[in-house]
């Protein structure tokens, strides 16, 4: 080993520098790379996505869509649509409609919703999230809301 | 006590880390020899864009989906939509090419320095495999985008399989799924690009890394008369090898930012089987080969052209056993040295003539189409035969 | 019935005649003499047609050998071959002024049609063009029959390309008459008319393969061939100009008394025989391409930097429609609703340059690396109200023009403004870079000072003259 008679300000100065340079380029290595991994996905738009054939559907059928990858269920109550998202707040699984109780019913642990989507019973621990209706010229849009 | 030292006990308990702890500092501390100097960069830079296509193939992999109908979209789409995509797929491209260019250097230097030969051969074998994995990397990942220029140079690469004398037709619907260049092809060369050549690939590395250790870099010493110089003469690679090697990744990476910024891969028109674009060339890497099988016709220059394209593979495998001089400096075996750079400037020139044939150049003011073979012929502008005579 | 009779007596007949024939002498044909225009025919339509059909006359004559040579084969001294008797049957060549009837005589006949679906009106409608009454009422055969747009025994259906009714052979076909200069100075007619139509704006498209474009029929009609009156010419450009004509419906000018209607202003040519139809409130490509220009610099002016960079009178513009406008219009300077349609028409050049340039930016950032699907297709929808607007202005409706710019102005708007959030992004990428090579500068730098010292530090310096240096 050789005598090392630098002045030790400036060897730590020098230390210092290649430290933060590796942590700062350790950082632009990694962070883009995590960023690279976060879903761009946009699944289209979760506004004023129009109901297919709404108005063939009979007053108390009901018929799941597709909004922004999510399942969402219309219902037709007489004139009137109403729109839940399908996935039961228990654990996920799509709720059907039932028209002879007017009640939304859950496959998976039997919970039951009513038709303002309402816990009537069973474990779920939240009513099923309501969207958003609009009705423009025989057409109806469903939106998030 | 601290975290650290826990953990140390922990381990400690249950097996033997002192031997462990002296084989990483006797790797890290190893001293190579005297003369290592900036040429000796390459086989680490090498690496390090072999780690660095790694990591940003399997990003790109996250959204990349290898079939005919969604491939050229989904680069597309990780072009235009995904956060930083567009980063990552010019640095694996531009990757791609550099390490091919590393793989070279690293390659003529070990040439000129003289140190494939004994007790290196091995090393240089394994290093020979590497350079043709290197390549077939380039020629499956070219395909993968799925655009114009891909399909139809991947139409043409497999075509020249058909060459090959007796299994040349077998060969040529082996690689390529079928009659013609499908998404069997697509799947294919998917599968060799993700699969089966990074893991054959590593396995190479590691033996090369492991001889490369074991007879630690050659010096210009005579072959079997090497004096093992005094510790103190050399240079630990951790932390002064890697210190001067950090310099060169820190360029290197800037360098492969720049490019990717400056000169990007363009994403190019979606295949289309039904429609051949004019001017259909390999890639840089392949264009002397490329050149090369021009001037080999009919059955039988068919086949001469495969072996002259081959020939250079077969010598650079042999070649620790064919040149069995002791020397080692370039100054004192002239006769290898001017081979190597005969070879080389052969390499060069048949590329070169390769990117200009049958386009149009100025030499000296005067303007040439350089036909297929590579012949110019002057252009005359007055006279409307003029065309007729380029051609 | 009528038919089935006449059937059975030509076979019968036909049958008698090749039994005497083996007796007698030597069958001869129509064929026999008259072999062009039977190879005519056989090319035709009316290939299935025989000859009698139009002709009358027997099938075949039975000649002896001499008297069948006579009249066949070309005499050693040449000369003409005598003259041959058809029969008393055999009606001969018809007059210029008995085709329509002789053609008619079978394509006026529901019965005989129906097979191959083609309408039977043509000869009632033939009657009802000004070629048909002056056949009838004057008894001048000089005008067009049958025969001078179909031809003779070569008629081919009109969608063939060798046919003369084909719409791009229709123009030659009017020409061989209405480009005839003696026989139409016998009728008082321009002889300009189709030469006016092939440099209009539907003659170049034409011109150009454009079998969409209409043709001399289109307007005039083919059978009942009339010129349409100006009260009447709206309609008839109303068929494929249908906005057009709808707006023009709603304006002043609409039921003008001494208004031409569309020929007014798009009429125009020789004497005004308004054959010439052309475009004219489209602002010139020249104008279009010094907005493009000046919208595409950096920073884009505002519109009165724009106005006076590119015309200090903004009427100055429509150089086609101001003389127009001046045959009725006294003092453009004084009417004030005029004033403002010329500025509106400005305000179109303009929208329009910014639709050529948007464009032009479009195709080349999507040569690049950047994507601009979405954008293209959002332009699709500038493309849409730049088409409608041409149309919308024979409104004379300054408010829904104005609207109808400002929707294709918010549209390149749009346009521009994701393009340069694109193009930022871009740069931001080349301007990072500037910050990227201090950093791995002075990082390299920092490395190589640190490779010195360590080396300095470990590695003892090799005595001169040592085998590895």
């Amino acid at each position: 080993m050789m005598d090392i008679s630098e002045p030790s300000t400036r060897r730590g100065f020098l230390d210092w520098l290649i430290a933060a340079c590796s942590s700062v380029a350790g950082a632009a290595l990694v962070i883009p790379g995590l960023v690279y991994l976060w879903p761009a996905a946009k699944g289209g738009a979760a506004e004023n996505v129009e109901v297919e054939g709404a108005s063939d559907m009979s007053p108390g059928q009901a018929r799941t869509i597709q909004i922004a990858g999510k399942a969402v269920i219309v219902v037709r109550k007489r004139s009137e649509y109403r729109a839940f998202l399908a996935a039961c707040t228990h654990l996920g699984c799509l709720v059907t409609w039932d028209s002879s109780r007017n009640e939304f019913l859950c496959p998976c642990h039997a919970a039951v919703f009513d038709e303002n989507g309402e816990v009537v019973s069973g474990p779920p621990p939240s009513p099923l999230p309501r969207y958003q209706i609009k009705e423009v010229g025989g057409k109806v849009y469903v939106s998030a809301a | 006590m601290g975290l650290g030292r826990q953990i140390e006990s922990f381990l400690d308990d249950r097996f033997d880390t002192e031997t462990a702890r002296g084989f990483v500092d006797k790797q890290a501390h190893k001293r190579l020899p005297p003369n290592t100097g900036w040429f000796h960069v390459f086989g680490s830079l090498s690496l390090l864009l072999f780690v660095s296509q790694t990591i940003t193939g399997i990003l790109l992999l996250i959204y990349y989906r290898p079939t005919p109908e969604a491939a050229h979209e989904s680069i597309q789409y990780i072009t235009a939509e995904v956060y930083f995509g567009w980063l990552y797929r010019q640095i694996h491209a531009w990757g791609g090419t550099l390490m091919i260019l590393a793989v070279v250097f690293h390659m003529v230097r070990t040439y000129f320095w003289g140190a494939y030969k004994k007790p290196r051969e091995l090393t240089w074998v394994t290093g020979v495999l590497i350079f043709i994995g290197t390549i077939t990397f380039g020629f499956t990942g070219y395909l993968l985008p799925w655009n114009q220029l891909a399909f139809w140079a991947t139409t043409v690469g497999t075509e020249s399989a058909n060459k090959v004398p007796l299994i040349g037709s077998w060969l040529q619907y082996f690689l390529r799924g079928g009659d013609a260049v499908t998404g069997e092809t697509l799947s294919r060369f998917f599968v060799v690009h993700v699969i089966i050549l990074p893991w054959l690939f590593t396995g190479l590395v590691v033996v090369h890394l492991i001889l490369m250790r074991l007879n630690n870099l050659a010096t210009f010493e005579r072959v079997g008369e090497e004096k093992p110089s005094p510790p103190e003469y050399g240079i630990p690679f951790f932390p002064v090898h890697v210190a001067k090697e950090g310099v060169v990744v820190v360029l290197l990476l800037a360098v492969l930012v720049t490019l990717s910024v400056l000169v990007p891969w363009e994403i190019g028109e979606p295949a289309d089987p039904l429609s051949t674009p004019a001017h259909i060339k390999p890639e840089w890497y392949f264009l002397p080969s490329y050149q090369l099988l021009k001037y080999f016709e009919g059955p039988y220059g068919a086949i001469i052209g495969i072996f002259a394209c081959s020939l250079p593979f077969f010598l650079l495998f042999l070649w620790p056993f064919l040149d069995r001089g002791k020397e080692r400096h370039p100054k004192r075996r002239p006769l290898a040295v001017g081979f190597g750079l005969l070879g080389l400037l052969g390499a060069l020139f048949l590329g070169y003539l390769g990117h200009i044939s049958e386009t149009e150049q100025t030499f000296f003011g005067k303007r040439y189409y350089i036909d297929l073979l590579g012949r110019p012929n002057e252009i005359v502008d007055d006279a409307g035969t003029s065309e007729s005579k380029a051609h | 019935m009528a038919i089935i009779q006449q059937i059975i007596k030509t076979v019968a007949a036909t049958a008698l005649l090749s039994h005497l024939c083996w007796a007698a002498g030597e069958e001869v044909t129509c064929t026999t003499c008259h072999t062009p225009e039977a190879d005519q025919l056989a090319q035709s339509v009316h290939v299935a047609i025989r000859c009698q059909e139009c002709h009358k006359g027997e099938t075949s004559y039975l000649l002896s050998v001499e008297e069948a040579n006579r009249h066949t084969q070309v005499r050693p001294g040449g000369g003409p071959r005598p003259a041959f008797d058809h029969g008393p049957v055999f009606t001969g060549k018809p007059s210029r002024a008995e085709v329509p009837q002789r053609c008619g005589g079978c394509h006026a006949d529901v019965e005989r049609m129906n097979p191959y679906g083609l309408r039977t009106d043509q000869l009632s409608r033939y009657w009802t063009s000004n070629h048909g009454k002056t056949l009838a009422n004057k008894g001048d055969d000089r005008v067009a029959v049958c025969v001078d747009c179909h031809g003779e025994h070569d008629v081919l259906p009109g969608h063939e390309p060798g046919s003369k009714t084909h719409t791009l052979n229709v123009p030659e076909t009017c020409a061989s008459c209405h480009s005839d200069r003696a026989l139409m100075a016998e009728f008082d007619l321009s002889i300009e008319v189709v030469e006016e139509y092939r440099q209009s704006v539907h003659g170049r498209l034409l011109e150009q393969q454009d079998t969409g474009a209409p043709t001399c029929a289109a307007c005039h009609g083919n059978h009942s061939a009339m010129p349409p009156g100006f009260a009447t010419v709206g309609a008839v450009c109303g068929k494929c100009h249908q906005h057009a004509a709808d707006s023009f419906a709603a304006s002043a000018h609409a039921g003008m008394e001494d208004h031409k209607g569309c020929v007014q202003c798009h009429g125009g040519g020789e004497g005004r025989h308004f054959h010439l139809i052309e475009r004219i409130t489209k602002p010139s490509g020249v104008l279009i391409e010094r907005y493009a220009h000046l919208l595409a610099s950096d920073p884009v002016p505002d519109s009165e930097q724009v106005a006076e960079a590119i015309h200090p009178n903004p009427k100055q513009i429509m150089t086609r429609a101001m003389p127009l406008c001046m045959e009725c219009h006294d003092e453009i300077e004084e009417d004030e609703s005029l004033a403002k349609l010329f500025d509106l028409l400005d305000a179109i050049a303009q929208a329009e340059g910014r639709y050529v340039q948007t464009g032009r930016r479009l195709d080349e950032i999507g040569q690049g690396v950047l994507l601009v699907d979405r954008q293209r297709f959002l332009f699709e929808d500038a493309k849409t109200h730049l088409i409608e607007l041409a149309p919308l202005q024979h409104s004379l409706d300054n408010q829904q023009v104005a609207g109808k710019v400002a929707e294709l102005n918010a549209v390149c708007d749009q346009v521009s403004a994701e393009l340069d959030n694109l193009e930022r992004g871009l740069r931001w990428r080349r301007n990072a870079l500037t910050p990227i090579w201090v950093f791995a500068t002075v990082f390299a730098v920092a490395l190589y000072i640190k490779f010195k010292r360590l080396k300095r530090t470990y590695v003892r310096p090799l005595p001169k003259g040592h085998a590895g240096r």
